[in-house]
């Protein structure tokens, strides 16, 4: 009888689904909260929220009696419904933009920044609104941006890619649009390969639970949503900055499709090219990158969309003798395709299916002589010295490809996601150097050869369950068949609870995967590139972190807080022994010698936010944590880990103009203290003596803390031309102070006093910016 | 008036800025704070030889300071003898350290110093005491792959490759180094002119170890006698050499035959191989030696 009972309520109840989209350019808003409530009451029946796509699904509604639906947004105003009857088509829900800058942001052009800490659960949400909040570093950089996470720390100030909770880079994945972008930067890891112009939202995925569950990675991910491309009418943005400019177009075609198109070159080195023309300088900068992008998307009814996103992007250095003779050339590029198609599934139901591929290719040749070194002997053609030898070679490429379908079902308040994926990863890099190649013993690398290639086949799933008293439970499993290598199980469960103004969480996951990097970040070239190769793990076992994390968060008036606390273990890594100098060894070395070994990181983190209004906001964190990493017998800080680190980011808006700040303090990186330095003769030779550093463990002491203080300034103006649109000049200055941060030291004896010296390394000195952002 | 005087405060601010930036652009050396008393000590026992000799440098001290105190004494089969002597430092090493306050120790010892056997030794330091352990390597055998007579033919590059055999086998082996010695060069009227090893090219040159390679030297229009011998040099040695550089070692350090507190540097053992008298002559038609065909490197 209670069966029946239940059964007639459930096929009496009604879902409603739907999607949020700005009022303006139609484009999906993400993480608005969906509310249900009875027209004739007060009371709540159900809520939800928007997914990235701005599509929302709320199960559970009384199939008889009015509801009033209200959606609400940040940055956005309010939009409430009544319907008689829950609507059982898809309802489209169309947000205006808030008419105020309460947060320094002109909103009229580009809504408000959300808040990272609230959006979402399981990830640092940065949005493209946040993006601009931020100092410009070169130009608005996503990558950089989300630093600003707790969770994130960037190695050094070279390097925009930041590590994630003690992992390094090739556990922490960058995916565009669903699809691996491998080395996603430019200029050695100095800037973001991706055109801030087209960036949704970049989430940090600190954990592998969660929503980290489909990615399926060591150390959680780093997830770069685009935009659509504006649905109203065609419109032209870009940038012109101090080394590259941008340009997108977007717009719609008929009814139902967008278009995104948009692209970026940097031209210093056809700048230095025209002054050499002109015979204005004998310099030459034969550098540069260029990337494209365009997404195309058809709304297809209700929550039903296709959407095509392809990327493409390519680096040269090219540097030429006086006879035209290539002495070094280098080029690397990136390309990327992610097709992604969601329908709806039965009444309560979404089903997402993608496919994606991306592969990034290098080659290398360099050639060693006297032309090569550019030297021009008395500037006479005949005198022109030909390079000798080839003393660095190769190219390689890696690869992958992928296909994902996924469900997310909602029964009542439990919702429940299954999918199943493929993935096929190939690494093909052939490098050598001959034996004539003469460097400081390899600062950035070492001979490579190898062809291997990978499948994974996964299936997951994971259920959300609401309990009594404002408890609610998440669990999952994940199982990952590595061709050739091992079945592994990665379980996920959570159970939170949700008070009137906090709600606190604990959880434990498991993650797996089988590539590995040929980066060794102890050397010190590893500071200045962020460039990685990734292979597959050839055997058993398969790398794999476990981790177990608290947290808690909470909002009172303008503020919220957040703290997490994590504890994990990395097992089965690939990592290089350290070796008796690891300072000077090959930043990208060989993986075939990498030894099977371990890592632990552990720590707390805080972040906050404060958005009162009136022009000024503010958003910090504050982490602390420590990072080990065990090779054979040796267990060490590794040398990108800072125990300390503090950031503060603010901005405030007066008029049109937007001042912005950002801060850091943190903790010195660890370093290898020098007990003695003793000089050498070597057996026989009647001159000469040389120093032997001999150091204490490794790792053990600190280079000295960094602080480092960023500013810019915005301001945008209205313009009529070509049918209304702004301009936003910037300028930032990196490092305001020219704070003199290091990221390493050697030493030195100075030959004339014999005092013995620490010279160090420097980081990023001050540094102005300064660009020209246009919307049209 | 009040315009004037905001932009009077911009500029004074970035000025400010201005003058900090330029002034941290790059942060300065720190002095290295390195405890003064360090001892380095080098002991090299040579095979064959009745006198060691011990070398102690005060490295994190100015030049023109006292050279250290160190008291040590080596122990032999059977037998212990002290650093009793003070020596002049050119008998420890061939060129003075330029900078190093520093000491050199002899010790007379009752028998040579046999290849193949153990010695120890034990002393103290400004900073606490030292010991340490050693087994001389066994001497290496050298064969030249032709008569000890070489008739080179006029080579075009500067300098001519000797091939030779060699064994340098044993665990205890670290380096294999080319020596030349007694450099002589014979005049057309008969009349010999002694010169420097460096007459020859850069030596003692480093060999590969594996029991085959080729000695270079430079080429000249004239004919020229000289020793070549092999010499082996124990790991610990090895092992302290091959890390010179700018980055310290982390510990633990590889060996280097000795220990103590504020006392580091190596002590190990050497031996060489009899040596082959070399006549190097400049007739065409020469048999047993070839062009070398790589540049001579500096």
């Amino acid at each position: 009888m209670l069966a029946a009972a239940l059964l007639a309520a459930t096929v009496q109840q009604v879902t409603l689904t739907g999607v949020v989209r700005d009022s303006i350019d139609l484009e999906p808003v993400a993480y608005a909260r969906v509310t249900l409530t009875a027209a004739e009451g007060e009371a709540g029946v159900a809520a939800g929220v928007s997914d990235r796509y701005g599509a929302f699904v709320v199960p559970g509604l009384p199939g008889a009696g009015s509801v009033r639906v209200e959606v609400a947004a940040f940055g956005y105003a309010s939009w409430t419904r009544t319907y008689d009857v829950t609507p059982t088509e898809p309802i489209r829900v169309l947000l205006a933009r808030t008419p105020v800058a309460l947060e320094g942001i002109e909103v009229d052009a580009t809504g408000r920044a959300g808040d990272p800490i609230a959006l979402s659960r399981d990830a640092f949400v940065v949005d493209s609104v946040l993006l601009r909040t931020l100092p410009t570093i070169l130009e608005t950089d996503v990558l950089r941006a989300t630093a600003v996470s707790p969770s994130a720390s960037a190695p050094s100030d070279f390097t925009s890619v930041p590590f994630i909770r003690g992992g390094a880079s090739d556990g922490t994945p960058v995916l565009l649009d669903g699809v691996r972008l491998f080395n996603a930067f430019h200029l050695g890891g100095f800037i973001s390969a991706i055109n801030a112009e087209v960036v949704d939202q970049a989430r940090i995925l600190p954990s592998s639970g969660g929503d980290g569950m489909p990615i399926g990675s060591l150390s959680g991910a780093i997830d770069i949503a685009t935009r659509d491309g504006a649905r109203d009418r065609p419109r032209v943005a870009g940038s012109v900055g101090l080394a590259s400019s941008r340009l997108s177009v977007e717009g719609p075609v008929g009814g139902n499709i967008s278009y995104l198109l948009d692209a970026r070159r940097t031209y210093l080195d056809w700048f230095v090219g025209a002054l050499r023309q002109i015979g204005a300088t004998n310099e030459d900068l034969p550098y540069f990158f260029q990337d494209l992008h365009a997404k195309v998307t058809s709304d297809l009814g209700g929550v039903r969309r296709l959407s095509v996103s392809g990327y493409l992007n390519a680096e040269s250095l090219r540097v030429v003798d006086e006879r035209q003779t290539v002495t070094l050339g280098l080029s690397w590029g990136n390309s990327a395709l992610s097709v992604h198609y969601r329908d709806r599934l039965g009444s309560s139901g979404l089903l997402d299916a993608s496919l994606g591929h991306s592969r990034f290719s290098s080659d290398l040749i360099a050639l060693q002589g006297d032309g090569a070194r550019g030297r021009i002997v008395s500037g006479r053609p005949e005198d022109h010295e030909p390079p000798t030898d080839t003393v660095l070679f190769g190219d390689g490429a890696m690869g992958e490809s992928r296909a994902d379908v996924r469900v997310t079902w909602h029964a009542g308040r439990t919702t429940i996601t299954a999918g199943t994926q493929a993935v096929r990863f190939i690494g093909d890099h052939h490098y050598d150097l001959a034996d004539e190649f003469e460097s400081d013993d390899g600062f950035f690398f070492s001979p490579l050869a190898l062809r291997e290639d990978s499948w994974r086949l996964a299936t997951y799933s994971s259920v959300e369950v609401p309990l009594e008293r404002g408890f609610s439970s998440r669990g999952g499993l994940r199982v990952d068949h590595f061709r050739g290598l091992a079945t592994t199980l990665a379980p996920f469960a959570e159970v939170s609870y949700a008070g009137s103004w906090w709600d606190a969480r604990i959880s434990a996951s498991r993650s797996h995967q089988a590539l590995a990097s040929v980066r060794d970040e102890e050397a010190l070239g590893a500071s200045f590139i962020a460039y990685d190769l990734l292979v597959p793990v050839g055997d058993a076992p398969v790398p794999r972190n476990t981790e177990f994390s608290v947290g808690w968060e909470g909002s009172k008036g303008d503020l919220r807080v957040r703290l997490d606390a994590y504890t994990r273990t990395l097992e089965n890594l690939r990592l290089p022994a350290l070796g008796a100098r690891p300072g000077v060894n090959a930043a990208l070395g060989d993986p075939s010698a990498w030894e099977v070994s371990s890592g632990s990181a552990r720590g707390i983190e805080a972040s906050w936010s404060w958005i009162p209004g009136g022009g000024l906001s503010m958003l910090g964190s504050y982490r602390w944590a420590q990072v080990s990493r065990t090779v054979g017998t040796r267990t060490y800080t590794p040398r990108f880990h800072r125990a300390h680190e503090f950031e503060l980011g603010t901005s405030y808006a007066r008029g049109l103009s937007t001042w912005s700040a950002r801060v850091s303090l943190r903790s010195g990186q660890p370093v290898t203290p020098v007990l003695a330095v003793v000089p050498v003769r070597h057996y026989g030779r009647r001159a000469g003596s040389w120093d032997l550093p001999l150091g204490g463990e490794y790792n053990s002491a600190s280079l000295p803390h960094y602080a480092r203080m960023d500013v810019g300034w915005r301001r945008e103006s209205r313009v009529s031309w070509f049918g209304g649109g702004s301009l936003v000049p910037y300028v930032s200055v990196a490092n305001l102070f020219s704070l003199p941060n290091v990221v390493g030291w050697f030493v030195d004896r100075d030959f004339r006093s014999n005092e013995i010296r620490k010279v160090y390394v420097p980081q990023l000195p001050m540094i102005p910016f300064f660009g020209l952002e246009f919307r049209f | 008036m009040n315009t004037r005087r905001r932009w009077r405060g911009r500029c004074a601010l970035a000025a400010v800025i201005g003058a900090s930036a330029c002034d941290g652009f790059i942060r300065p050396p720190d002095p290295l704070e390195a405890h003064p008393d360090v001892v380095s000590v080098a002991i090299l026992l040579v095979a064959g030889e009745r006198e060691a000799r011990l070398l102690a440098v005060h490295p994190h001290r100015p030049a023109g300071a006292a050279g250290p105190h160190v008291a040590a004494r080596l122990a032999g089969p059977g037998w212990m003898a002290s650093f009793s002597e003070t020596l002049e430092l050119e008998a420890c090493t061939e060129d003075r350290f330029r900078l190093n306050p520093a000491t050199c120790l002899g010790a007379q010892l009752p028998e040579p110093i046999q290849p193949r056997t153990r010695y120890g030794i034990e002393g103290t330091a400004p900073l606490g005491s030292f010991s340490g352990a050693m087994v001389v390597p066994a001497p290496p055998l050298l064969h030249v792959s032709t008569p000890d007579t070489m008739r080179l033919a006029p080579p075009q590059r500067s300098t001519v490759g000797i091939p030779i055999r060699y064994e340098a086998a044993g665990a205890g082996v670290g380096t294999v180094l080319a020596e030349a010695l007694d450099v002589r060069v014979i005049e057309d009227d008969g009349t010999r002119t002694e010169h420097d090893q460096s007459y020859l090219g850069f030596f003692p040159q480093p060999l590969g170890g594996d029991g085959q390679d080729t000695v270079h030297v430079f080429y000249h229009d004239s004919q020229v006698r000289f020793s070549l011998q092999i010499v082996v040099l124990g790991r610990h040695y090895a092992n302290f050499v091959a890390h010179t550089g700018s980055f310290p070692v982390p510990q633990p350090w590889p060996s280097f035959g000795i220990e103590g507190e504020g006392v580091y540097g190596y002590f190990d053992g050497a031996a060489a191989s009899p040596a082959v008298q070399v006549h190097l002559t400049s007739a065409v038609g020469a048999s047993g030696l070839e062009p070398d065909p790589r540049e001579p490197r500096n």
